[in-house]
């Protein structure tokens, strides 16, 4: 415990090591916040009587809070591609500790640094800046941090099956672009998926996409989602499995190849 | 002169070691394919929700993003080099660089030439095509000119930013975040037509890093825009000259970094 | 050939704390410091020679190399190489010099060896008879036919080696900066690689300044050699005046037929190792002669079975300094 402990300190400390780097990337979050909220400020406007359900306000909100989800998640899958690369993954097999678990330290390590340093700044210049600070209860705050949870799982699935690929392929940057797309179209990050007619809504939500961030953020603002909250909570149960199911086969498959490969 | 032809050399050498891995050069074809179409369709989607952004409509949205993507196809062949910088400045394999009786600049960019960066150039056109089955523009040897000097000098503007970002490694080293910043996310801006944008944003994105030049200026021009709004009408014209003007300027800062150069450990 | 006179390079570092509060005070504020690499160094090298540059980790080598070689710009100072300042005319410099890093290769790693050798002769401007010559000296002396249109990723350390060593001299550099070029390689390769640098030091009077760790590449190509320890120059001459210098000693190898539990020896002689009751390593300064303690063993009742004699080693001599058990 103390090994994971340790492990999540000293990701947090090598991502405060590079200063520029913090300021830049808190430049870049704000950045998008500024242009997502910018377009649907225009849009909002333009369109105010065929929103549904949203409002410019909750719009808004929308945009900055699906951002800042995005951001406490952070990226780190180079850790263990370039690892993998170049041979080094074979000294962390021979360690004491589950190659899983230094990766979700690590993440966790990250995420923590994240948060504090990012998302919260984020949070606090983006609502000042560019929208009103939504009314959350308790209650909604408590579902959603269960959503979130159950999305960070969903999220470090992806991490690690896309860096465990490094096994296999020698160039995974190209499945890290599709990674991308597909969450830029179906994630929600930056339009929610509920604006769309419900069958769309509906084929979307079999993909783990939408439970990175539409899900999270919908249930955060109360905004309706088509289901209940309970039969939410039973299919995010059921994507965490089957892509935790898939992400350990991928996993088991390149430790098999390195053990064979030797050398 | 003879130093071009050896640089044509590197080009090619460089085309061909990727041709070595066919394997992957299909899969990130199709990948980037991918990412582009995913981006398209997302900004599309909020069109055929909401008619327009910006009274901008679908065709001149289109159009939008055609002349940014044509820009960038020069600049992802050449220039995709300039990327990895800060990693070839802190592996010391720069120093190779220095000790040939090249422009260590052009070894940089030649060496690591992508012919790939070509899609980019196809997507536009497809670009162009769609804007045109919407607005039925009316081309004329003009607008043809008009077209090549702003891809020209849009892909300028580019190219400049990416010297630029490269050259801070020559003297902070880690610049990826940088380069994640001012080359992949700025584009986002320019997805979108600027004036959505409060009055700040417009200033920076016209007179500080004047990416506004590169499609949303001069697609006034090409779609007979009222150009009221804008800071200066004659803007449209800008990219050209603004293109130029930032290829100098990032060239000069170049120089100064190549002459800091500490690097890497000892 | 190669002046320099009064050349410096200094660094700024910035210090960082560590740990968990450390990292976050640093995000704010961290302190500057000025590190000397390399501080108010001189020397001269003439053509055709080959020098040995040594020095500790860290010591300030590579930082000259690098500003030898146009890479880095002094602090302060001046360079002339073949009456030409590296930094200042980095082009015209770089035809007459040429540079083996043994870490990395200057091949284009994804082509095969021919191409390489085609670009460097159109950067260079070769022309095609003198790069026809030149390959068949590599071709000759390396065995470069071997692997020439292999795919430089694929050839061993050994391989790579020998064509990054062919692809330094093909423009003919009267200058050539070898950077551990035998790290790595397994002693058949070496010797190659040995004899090679050498040959063209001797035939081709080419200038050589090589970089190494490995004394024993020193012992066989240098006569003089120049050590750098924390930026400064602290020996440049000949090898057999340093080991006098630093004062190391030959070494006895004694086995005796008897055994000895306890061995006293007179002055000067002392025991550097006890290896068994029936041999023992001695220390015995440069200029004693053996037969006083050949005597004295005979006086005192040992018998030996066997004496051998080694020589100092530069080696030695070199760990003494960076032990700074050495004030030059």
């Amino acid at each position: 415990m103390e090994t994971y402990l340790k492990l999540i300190s000293k990701s947090f400390q090598r991502s405060i090591a590079y200063k520029l780097e913090y300021y830049v990337s808190l430049a870049n979050a704000f950045l998008y916040i500024f242009i997502f909220t910018s377009v649907w400020k225009t849009v909002a406007r333009e369109n105010s009587s065929s929103l549904g359900t949203w409002t410019e306000d909750s719009l808004i909100q929308y945009a900055i809070l699906s951002t800042l989800i995005k951001v406490s998640y952070g990226r780190n899958e180079s850790l263990l591609t370039t690892k993998i690369k170049s041979g080094d993954i074979a000294y962390d097999l021979l360690k004491p500790y589950h190659l899983f678990m230094m990766y979700v330290s690590d993440s966790l390590g990250v995420s923590i640094f994240q948060l504090l340093a990012r998302a919260f700044p984020l949070l606090v210049f983006s609502f000042f800046f560019f929208g009103t600070f939504p009314h959350i209860k308790l209650v909604t705050f408590g579902k959603f941090f269960i959503c979130y949870v159950f999305s960070y799982l969903i999220y470090l699935c992806f991490g690690f099956a896309l860096s465990c690929l490094a096994f296999f392929f020698t160039e995974v940057f190209s499945f890290m672009i599709l990674y991308s797309a597909l969450v830029t179209l179906l994630s929600g990050s930056v339009i929610p998926v509920n604006i769309f007619p419900n069958w769309i809504q509906e084929i979307v939500s079999w993909t783990p996409f939408p439970y990175l961030y539409f899900y999270p953020t919908a249930v955060l603002l109360n905004s309706p989602i088509n289901f209940s909250f309970e039969k939410l909570i039973s299919m995010y149960i059921f994507q965490v499995s089957s892509l935790g199911v898939l992400t350990y086969f991928i996993y088991f498959l390149g430790i098999r190849k390195v053990e064979f490969a030797g050398g | 002169m003879e130093e071009v032809k050896i640089y044509i050399q590197m080009a090619l050498a460089s085309i061909k070691s990727r041709m070595e891995y066919k394997a992957s050069f299909i899969i990130f074809l199709f990948t980037i394919f991918a990412f582009y179409v995913a981006q398209v369709l997302a900004i599309t989607a909020i069109i055929f929700r909401f008619q327009s952004i910006g009274s901008w409509s679908m065709g001149e949205m289109a159009f939008l993003y055609s002349l940014l993507v044509l820009s960038q196809g020069l600049v992802a062949c050449g220039f995709g080099g300039l990327l990895d910088f800060g990693t070839l400045i802190r592996t010391g394999n720069f120093d190779r660089a220095m000790i040939r009786p090249l422009s260590p600049l052009i070894q940089v960019l030649m060496n690591d030439f992508d012919l790939t960066g070509f899609v980019h150039v196809v997507l536009g056109i497809l670009a162009v095509s769609i804007a045109n089955s919407f607005l039925q523009i009316k081309w004329d040897a003009l607008k043809i000119f008009v077209l090549v000097l702003v891809v020209l000098g849009g892909s300028c503007i580019l190219a400049s930013i990416r010297i630029l970002i490269a050259s801070v490694a020559f003297w902070a080293v880690e610049n990826s975040s940088l380069i994640h910043l001012f080359v992949f996310s700025s584009r986002e801006f320019l997805l979108y037509p600027m004036n959505i944008y409060s009055k700040g944003v417009k200033f920076l994105l016209t007179f500080l890093i004047p990416l506004g030049f590169i499609n949303f200026y001069p697609a006034h021009f090409f779609l007979n825009k009222d150009t009221s709004s804008l800071f200066h009408p004659y803007f449209i014209f800008g990219t050209f000259p603004v293109g130029i003007s930032m290829l100098i300027l990032s060239l000069y800062v170049w120089k100064l970094g190549q002459n800091a150069y500490e690097s890497a450990g000892g | 050939m190669i002046s320099v006179k009064n050349l410096s390079k200094h660094f700024v570092i910035r210090k960082r704390k560590s740990g968990f509060w450390g990292s976050i005070q640093s995000l704010i504020y961290s302190q500057k410091e000025i590190l000397k690499a390399v501080d108010d160094i001189s020397f001269e090298i003439a053509q055709g020679e080959l020098v040995g540059y040594i020095g500790p980790n860290g010591a300030g080598k590579s930082t000259t190399i690098k500003m030898l070689t146009g890479i880095l710009r002094p602090t302060s100072g001046e360079i002339l190489v073949n009456g030409i300042n590296p930094s200042k005319e980095r082009k015209k410099n770089a035809f007459q010099i040429g540079v083996v890093f043994g870490q990395r290769s200057q091949l284009w790693m994804d082509l095969p060896v021919e191409e390489s050798f085609d670009l460097l002769k159109s950067i260079y401007k070769i022309d095609e008879q003198t790069f026809r010559k030149k390959k068949e000296f590599f071709f000759d002396l390396l065995g470069l036919g071997d692997f020439y249109k292999q795919q430089a990723r694929k050839l061993s350390l050994g391989q790579r080696m020998k064509a990054d060593l062919a692809a330094s001299l093909l423009h003919s550099p009267k200058v050539l900066f070898l950077d551990e070029p035998t790290i790595g390689l397994d002693l058949l390769v070496k010797e190659k690689v040995r004899d090679f640098i050498r040959e063209i030091n001797e035939k081709e009077k080419v200038t050589i300044i090589l970089t190494t760790h490995d004394i024993q590449d020193i012992e066989f190509l240098a006569k003089r050699i120049m050590l750098i320890d924390k930026g400064k120059i602290r020996y440049d001459g000949a090898i057999a005046d340093f080991n006098k210098l630093v004062g190391t000693e030959s070494r006895l190898n004694v086995h005796f037929i008897h055994p000895v539990k306890n061995l006293i020896l007179p002055e000067p002689y002392s025991i550097q190792k006890k290896f068994s009751d029936y041999q023992y390593l001695l220390n015995m300064p440069e200029d004693e002669p053996i037969g006083k303690l050949l005597d004295y063993f005979h006086k005192n009742g040992y018998s030996l079975q066997e004496l051998q004699r080694e020589k100092p080693e530069l080696a030695d001599a070199i760990k003494k300094m960076y032990a700074g058990k050495v004030e030059l």
